[in-house]
C-alpha cells in the first residue's frame, strides 16, 4: 500500500451534463459583471429617471426599470460586487478564522481541545440566522455588520471541519513519520496537515458562497443590510415588494440572479466534492 | 407514502384554507379591515396613531363631529348645542345616549374624561391643552372654560373620545390606564368584543346608538393586523380583505381601476413626505446650506412618482385646510442655479450628511433618494439610513442624523396652529430638527384668541412665512390618498384632517 504524502492537485474534468458548464457560464458572468459594471450594463445604476418609472422589460430596459425609472438590469449588474462581493468576504473570513481555529483545536492537548470545541458548540446552540439578526441588529444596519455578523455565525463550521481533518489526519503513517524523525509539530502542521485540510475547505468554502449569498441578501431584505441607492440585490427585492402586482419584473430579476448564483456555487461545490471524493 | 401523506396534508390544509376565505367572502355582515399595525392601546386619552384611532373612533363618540366635505363646518354630536362666551364655553348634551354597558350618558362623563385625559397629558391632549376647568352644570349641560379665550375648542373637541365616569371612577389607582389600554366601554356605533393579540380586534355593531346606520350596515368588524403594505395590496385585490390602509399607491391605482373595485380619493395628512432639516447639526445647521438643499430638490420626480396625483407645497399648512394661507405663498420649485448660488454663499460645498428615514413607508424612502440624487448634483452627499420609527426619529434628535422624513399631523379638523405646535414649537415631539424662533412661539400662541378671521389669517400668515424662510423642512410633495374600495361595499370617506381611518358607522354592503 502506498500512503501518498503530498495533496492531490485540484482540477475539474470534463463535467456529466449540462449544469456544470452552465454554472461555470454563471460564474464567468458574475466575474464580468463584478469586473466590468460600467461596460455591462447600459445605465446609471443611481440617477434617477422619472419619465422611465416602473417599465416593463424592453429592449432599451432589458429586466425593466424601477421606481425611480432605474434600469434594473444595470442595478443588478452593480449590485453584484456588493451581494456576491459581501457573501465571499464573509466566506472567506471564517474559513482563515476556523482553519487556524479547528488546527489548535486539533493539535491542542485535550483540556484545550475540549474547551475550543464548547466555545463552538456554544455558536452552534443558537440558530444560526437567528444570531446574525441579533448580531447584525446590536451593532448597527449596513453591509460591514451584515459582513460581521455573518462570519461570526460562520467560522464554527469550518473550525469544526478542520479540527476533524486534523484529528483524522495526526494519525495518518506519514505524519507520525515525521514526528518519529523529529520534526516539530508547527512543521508537521504546515506541510503534513494543512494542506490535506485545505482541499476539503476549498470544497466548502465554494458552496458556502452560494449559502453566505442567500443569507447575504436575506438580511438586506429585512431591512439589516445595505441603504437605499445601494443596488444590493436583496435590498432590490426588499424595495420591490409594494410594486409587485403593478412590476413583476422588479422583484423577479434580482431574485433570479440570488437563485442562480447559489445554485451555481452550489454545483461547482459538488464537482469539487465529487472529484476529491474520486 | 410519506410524500404522499405529506402532499395529501398539503393538499387539505390548501382546501381548508379555501374553505375559510370564502367564508369570510360570503359573509356579507361581517367587515374585514386590513390596518397597518396592531394598537399598542384602545384608550383613547392615549392613542396616537392610525391603527389605534381605527379603534376607538368607532367605539367611543365625541361632543362634535364635523363635515368631511368642510372640515370648518361642526356638526352635533353626544353635543346638540354649544356656544362660546369668551373664555367659557357651554355644551347641550344629547338626551337618551347610553354606553355599550348600558349606564346613562351625561355631564359627568364629559367631566371625567377631560379631567382625565388632561391628567395624563398623552395622546390628542395636546388638542384640549388650553382647558383650565370642566365644569358639570345640570346633567345634560356642561361648562368648558379656557385658560384664554381661543375660538378652536369645539373644533378640536372633535377629536376627543367621551368615557364613562364609572369606568373612570372603578379604576382610578393609574387613572384606569391599565384597563383602558384593553377594554372599552363608549356611547359609539360598535361595541368592543375581543382583542386576539397579534391578530385582529373584533367589534360588533352597537343597534342602540343614538347615530343613524346607512342601510346594510356591518354587524361584525374584523380589524386585522397586517403590517406589510404589499400584504394589504394582495388580500384586499383577492377579497380576504373589505378594505384596507396605506395601500401603496401604485398598488392601490392598479387595484381602484381594476375589475370589481373603485377608487375614493381625498386629502389626509399621514402620506406627506415631508424632510426635515437638523438646525443643530452641521451642515445642516447652515441656513444657506438648508436654503440649497430646498432649491435644488427634484419636486417633479416626487410628483411624478405618484404619478401625477399630488402638488408640491408651499409651506406648513396645505391648501385645502380651513383658513390656510397656502395661496398666498410663493411656489417652491426646483431651482438648481439658485441652490448653487445658495451653496457657495454657506462655503460648504462637498459636504455630506445623512438622513434617517423611518422603515416600511416607501414614499420617504423615496423622497430621502430623491434629495440624495438632488444633492448629488450640488456635490452635496446624503447618505441614507433606514430605520424603526423610533429609531430613526432619536438619530435626528441626537444630532446622529441631519434629516428626517416623516408626515405631518395635525388631527385637529380647522386649528392650524395644531400643524405647528407638534412640529415646529419647543418640544413638540415631531420637532425632530430642534426649530426654534421665539416670534412663532408668540405668534402660535395667540392665533386662537383672535376671534377675527381676516386678522387670524394675516398672523398665520406670517407663522408659515417664519418656517418658509427659515429652509426647515423641504415639502417634497402632497399626494392624494387612493383608497380601493370594492364594489360589493361602499361609504367609504376620507377624513381630510386625521391620518387614513375607516368609519365603519358609515360602510354598507351593496
Amino acid at each position: 500500500m502506498s500512503i501518498s504524502t503530498q495533496p492531490a492537485r485540484w482540477t475539474i474534468t470534463r463535467p456529466k451534463g449540462v449544469l456544470l458548464p452552465l454554472a461555470l457560464l454563471v460564474l464567468a458572468i458574475l466575474a464580468a459583471f463584478t469586473l466590468l459594471p460600467g461596460v455591462i450594463a447600459p445605465h446609471d445604476p443611481i440617477a434617477l429617471a422619472m419619465a422611465d418609472r416602473l417599465k416593463p422589460p424592453s429592449l432599451t430596459h432589458i429586466f425593466g426599470t424601477d421606481e425611480g425609472g432605474r434600469d434594473v438590469f444595470s442595478r443588478i449588474v452593480y449590485g453584484t460586487r456588493y451581494s456576491l462581493g459581501v457573501a465571499i468576504a464573509i466566506v472567506f473570513a471564517s474559513a482563515l478564522f476556523g482553519v487556524i481555529y479547528g488546527a489548535i483545536s486539533g493539535m491542542a492537548r485535550r483540556g484545550i481541545d475540549n474547551l475550543m470545541m464548547r466555545i463552538v458548540d456554544l455558536f452552534f446552540g443558537f440558530p444560526a440566522l437567528v444570531l446574525a439578526l441579533a448580531v447584525a441588529a446590536s451593532i448597527g444596519r449596513g453591509l460591514d455588520s451584515v459582513a460581521l455578523s455573518l462570519a461570526i455565525i460562520w467560522w464554527p463550521g469550518y473550525a469544526r471541519l478542520v479540527r476533524g481533518e486534523v484529528l483524522r489526519l495526526r494519525e495518518r503513517p506519514h505524519v507520525e513519520a515525521a514526528r518519529a524523525l523529529g520534526v516539530s509539530e508547527m512543521t508537521i502542521l504546515r506541510r503534513h496537515i494543512i494542506p490535506f485540510v485545505v482541499q476539503e475547505v476549498n470544497v466548502r468554502v465554494t458552496t458556502d458562497i452560494g449559502y453566505a449569498l442567500v443569507a447575504v441578501t436575506a438580511l438586506s431584505f429585512l431591512g439589516l443590510g445595505a441603504n437605499s441607492p445601494t443596488p444590493e440585490w436583496g435590498l432590490l427585492i426588499r424595495d420591490s415588494r409594494p410594486y409587485f402586482g403593478s412590476a413583476w419584473w422588479y422583484l423577479v430579476f434580482p431574485g433570479t440572479m440570488i437563485m442562480l448564483t447559489a445554485t451555481a456555487f452550489s454545483l461547482i461545490g459538488d464537482a469539487l466534492a465529487s472529484r476529491r471524493a474520486a | 407514502m410519506k410524500l404522499r401523506n405529506g402532499i395529501l396534508g398539503i393538499a387539505l390544509g390548501l382546501m381548508m384554507g379555501g374553505v375559510s376565505y370564502s367564508a369570510f367572502a360570503d359573509d356579507a355582515s361581517t367587515f374585514v379591515y386590513a390596518d397597518a399595525g396592531e394598537p399598542s392601546t384602545i384608550d383613547p386619552a392615549k392613542a396616537n396613531v392610525n391603527w389605534e384611532f381605527t379603534v376607538t373612533r368607532n367605539i367611543y363618540d365625541r361632543l362634535i363631529d364635523f363635515d368631511l366635505a368642510d372640515p370648518s363646518k361642526l356638526l352635533p354630536a353626544l353635543a346638540t348645542e354649544w356656544t362660546q362666551d369668551g373664555k367659557v364655553w357651554t355644551f347641550k348634551l344629547r338626551d337618551g345616549v347610553t354606553f355599550h354597558d348600558g349606564s346613562p350618558f351625561d355631564a359627568t362623563d364629559v367631566k371625567a374624561t377631560l379631567d382625565r385625559l388632561l391628567k395624563i397629558g398623552q395622546g390628542q391632549s395636546y388638542l384640549v391643552d388650553d382647558i383650565a376647568s370642566v365644569t358639570v352644570v345640570d346633567p345634560m349641560t356642561v361648562k368648558i372654560e379656557t385658560k384664554q379665550p381661543t375660538v378652536f375648542l369645539a373644533s378640536n373637541l372633535s377629536r376627543i373620545e367621551m368615557l364613562s365616569h364609572v369606568d373612570i371612577d372603578k379604576h382610578k389607582d393609574d387613572q384606569g390606564q391599565a384597563w383602558f389600554n384593553e377594554n372599552a366601554n363608549g356611547t359609539g356605533p360598535y361595541e368592543f368584543v375581543s382583542w386576539t393579540r397579534g391578530t385582529q380586534i373584533e367589534l360588533k355593531r352597537n343597534d342602540k346608538w343614538w347615530g343613524k346606520f346607512p342601510e346594510k350596515p356591518f354587524d361584525r368588524v374584523l380589524d386585522r393586523f397586517v403590517t406589510d403594505g404589499a400584504n394589504r395590496a394582495r388580500g384586499l385585490e383577492g377579497g380576504e380583505f373589505d378594505l384596507a390602509n396605506f395601500v401603496p399607491l401604485d398598488e392601490a391605482l392598479r387595484i381602484g381601476t381594476s375589475s370589481g373595485f373603485h377608487m375614493v380619493e381625498g386629502n389626509n395628512l399621514w402620506a406627506w413626505p415631508a424632510i426635515y432639516l437638523n438646525m443643530d447639526l452641521a451642515p445642516t445647521n447652515n441656513k444657506d446650506f438648508r436654503d440649497a438643499l430646498v432649491k435644488a430638490f427634484d419636486y417633479n420626480a416626487m410628483v411624478q412618482s405618484f404619478q401625477g396625483k399630488a402638488e408640491v407645497g408651499r409651506g406648513p399648512i396645505p391648501a385645502w385646510f380651513p383658513g390656510s394661507p397656502e395661496k398666498e405663498e410663493p411656489e417652491i420649485k426646483t431651482d438648481l442655479d439658485a441652490a448653487k448660488a445658495a451653496l457657495a454663499k454657506s462655503g460648504l460645498a462637498n459636504a455630506k450628511m445623512k438622513c434617517s428615514v423611518p422603515a416600511g413607508f416607501p414614499e420617504f424612502r423615496f423622497a430621502a433618494t430623491v434629495l440624495q440624487s438632488s444633492a448629488q448634483q450640488l456635490g452635496v452627499t446624503v447618505e441614507i439610513e433606514e430605520q424603526p420609527f423610533v429609531e430613526a426619529i432619536t438619530a435626528i434628535k441626537s444630532d446622529k442624523s441631519n434629516c428626517f422624513v416623516l408626515g405631518n399631523a395635525n388631527l385637529s379638523p380647522s386649528d392650524a396652529t395644531k400643524f405647528f405646535s407638534a412640529h415646529y414649537l419647543k418640544g413638540g415631539f415631531y420637532n425632530s430638527g430642534k426649530f426654534f424662533d421665539q416670534t412663532l412661539q408668540d405668534l402660535v400662541a395667540k392665533l386662537p384668541t383672535i376671534a377675527d378671521a381676516t386678522e387670524r389669517g394675516k398672523l398665520l400668515k406670517q407663522a408659515a412665512d417664519i418656517v418658509v424662510d427659515s429652509h426647515y423642512v423641504i415639502w417634497t410633495a402632497r399626494p392624494k390618498t387612493v383608497v380601493p374600495e370594492p364594489d360589493r361595499i361602499g361609504g367609504y370617506r376620507i377624513d381630510p384632517a386625521e391620518y387614513i381611518n375607516a368609519r365603519f358607522w358609515e360602510m354598507y354592503s351593496k
